[in-house]
């Protein structure tokens, strides 16, 4: 990858819009800061970039290499080269471990990956992240603690060597010690072709990774784009700054309570037919 | 394997009976034993403290009834990957006795299974893991019940299904706690995905309790493919149909941890691939 850009992307999830025209431009061996406050668009960003089917883009564009990838399947996407930790990794229960590691790895060769070395990689890569062997017969995430999801997190992004790696609170859940093995292993994967686009409400995580920009997202735009001295100020005087210096009203979070349903117990009952259009 | 209608085998001693043929359980037989498809009805009972595993391949529109004395053990398979019809077993449980049964259907017919439980005495258990598919045309029902008689006893169960095309299948699974049957416990859970725009689902875990001092939880769920799951193994790469169908295998593959048999555990593992 040489470059990513998005330009004016707006995005809505349930009717309600998220990003309200957000526009930035990611090079190649960049790793990039994206910081902000809860609820104003970070994850949805990253979760577009991937091809989310939850969030509908309304306008704009994202153009990898020139090529605007909106149009693209999420598993073209992550064929191009991106790919996304995310915050909460999804248990898919019943689907081993390592089956899923080889279907990913074989899904980015011509040719399937031999039995041998794809146990070798995966030795690699999960003693690097100090995962033990065992936790490859084990169902995808079922059943695995905070830290330990993100850590399979990061051994997928080992194994499938994007050239764009997005990582949403990969630091959350984890210890001191998970946070440095995360680190040395972004840290180790770093080059002039990867770009890193890292998403973070902690110095700490930053310190160790060394971005190179930081952007910050705030009411679903990116109002400050700039070198990493940002990540110092944010985190020692928070965001309201940006509110005085930019003139920017900031918007608290939006607490609201899940919907409850009143039903019948333990039976459930469907005549699927086609749902009316 | 041997065979219970045709081979002799030490310790299983067979007799006619009123209904059918009656085979006892002398003692503990290590090996599995397979028992066939046949015309007459046919009872099983295992004496006190034997252990058996026994598998059965083919279904068998005659009655079957399974006796299990003090502390005997039935591990019991099913597979059913071609015949179909209606069947009937019942299982009579007696004090600290045990029956596991795991059944795999993946058969292209239509189907009826009617299977009763009864826990007759104090810390009996049974467990009931079924993986089901439904394709085509067919029609699958599947009718469980655990009836709790006695305190301390124990039964699971758990299906799970797949339905697609015109197909239709159906759970009902009914765990009774008769008044007396103090601090017994009953859980069930009953999942379908649904593939196809004309396939019908129908999943009814149902308890009935008489009695207050016991524990007893039961779970529906019956949807299409979640797409949360979908995403995520999309977005390492996999196409749309290859990880709709690792979602799958991992919803019916589970059922072979409770398959004994190793020759018959590669055959369900075939028949899941071969016919999702």
């Amino acid at each position: 990858m040489d470059t990513l850009i998005f330009r004016n992307l707006h995005v809505s999830v349930d009717g309600k819009e998220i990003l309200k025209g957000v526009n930035g431009t990611i090079h190649a061996g960049e790793t990039i800061a994206l910081l902000g406050p809860n609820g104003h668009g970070k994850s949805t960003l990253l979760s577009v970039i991937m091809g989310n089917p939850k969030y509908r883009v309304t306008d704009g564009e994202i153009l990898l290499d020139g090529k605007n990838i909106l149009s693209m399947h999420v598993d073209e996407r992550s064929k191009n080269g991106i790919f996304l930790a995310m915050q909460y990794p999804s248990e898919v229960p019943g689907v081993v471990n390592a089956d899923f590691l080889k279907a990913a790895m074989n899904a980015h060769r011509e040719e399937p990956i031999k039995l041998f070395e794809f146990y070798k990689e995966m030795e690699k890569a999960s003693s690097k992240m100090s995962i033990p062997m065992d936790m490859a017969t084990r169902y995808l995430n079922e059943g695995f603690s905070g830290g330990e999801k993100k850590r399979n997190e990061i051994l997928q992004m080992m194994l499938l060597k994007p050239s764009l790696a997005m990582l949403d609170e990969i630091d959350s859940g984890l210890d001191v010690d998970a946070l440095t093995m995360v680190s040395q292993a972004i840290e180790e994967m770093k080059d002039a072709k990867r770009s890193f686009f890292v998403v973070s409400h902690y110095a700490r995580l930053y310190h160790l990774i060394h971005p190179t920009r930081a952007m910050v997202m705030i009411n679903g735009k990116i109002v400050l784009d700039g070198d990493p001295s940002l990540i110092e100020r944010i985190d020692h005087e928070g965001y309201e700054w940006i509110q005085d210096e930019l003139g920017i009203q900031i918007k608290k979070e939006e607490m609201t309570m899940n919907s409850t349903s009143i039903g019948t117990c333990g039976v459930k009952e469907s005549l699927n037919r086609k749902e009316e259009k | 394997m041997k065979n219970l209608l045709k081979d002799s085998i030490l310790n299983i001693k067979k007799e006619k009976s009123k209904k059918g043929i009656l085979f006892s359980v002398l003692k503990t037989i290590d090996e599995p034993i397979f028992l066939p498809s046949f015309d007459e009805e046919i009872e099983i009972l295992l004496e006190k403290n034997v252990s058996l595993h026994l598998l059965e391949r083919e279904t068998s529109e005659k009655k079957r009834s399974y006796r299990l004395k003090e502390g005997a053990v039935l591990h019991h398979n099913f597979l059913s990957f071609c015949e179909g019809g209606e069947e009937q077993r019942e299982i009579l449980l007696y004090r600290n006795a045990c029956w596991e049964a795991a059944y795999a259907d993946f058969s292209f017919t239509s189907h009826t299974l009617n299977i009763n439980c009864i826990l007759e005495e104090e810390g009996a258990k049974g467990f009931f893991h079924l993986s089901g598919l439904g394709r085509k045309e067919t029609k699958k029902v599947f009718n469980i019940n655990f009836i709790h008689k006695a305190p301390n006893t124990e039964s699971i169960m758990e299906n799970y299904g797949v339905v697609r095309e015109n197909s239709s299948l159906s759970f009902i699974g009914t765990s009774f706690i008769q008044q007396g049957a103090k601090k017994s416990k009953a859980a069930q859970i009953a999942k379908i995905m649904i593939f196809d725009p004309k396939c019908q689902a129908s999943a009814s875990p149902i308890l009935k309790i008489d009695e207050n001092d016991v524990l007893a939880s039961h779970a529906a769920a019956e949807g299409k493919i979640n797409e949360e799951h979908l995403f995520y193994l999309m977005s390492r790469g996999l196409k749309e149909d290859e990880a709709k169908r690792l979602i799958t295998l991992g919803y019916l593959n589970p059922i072979t941890t409770f398959i004994f048999d190793d020759e018959a555990k590669e055959e369900v593992r075939k028949n899941i691939m071969e016919r999702i």
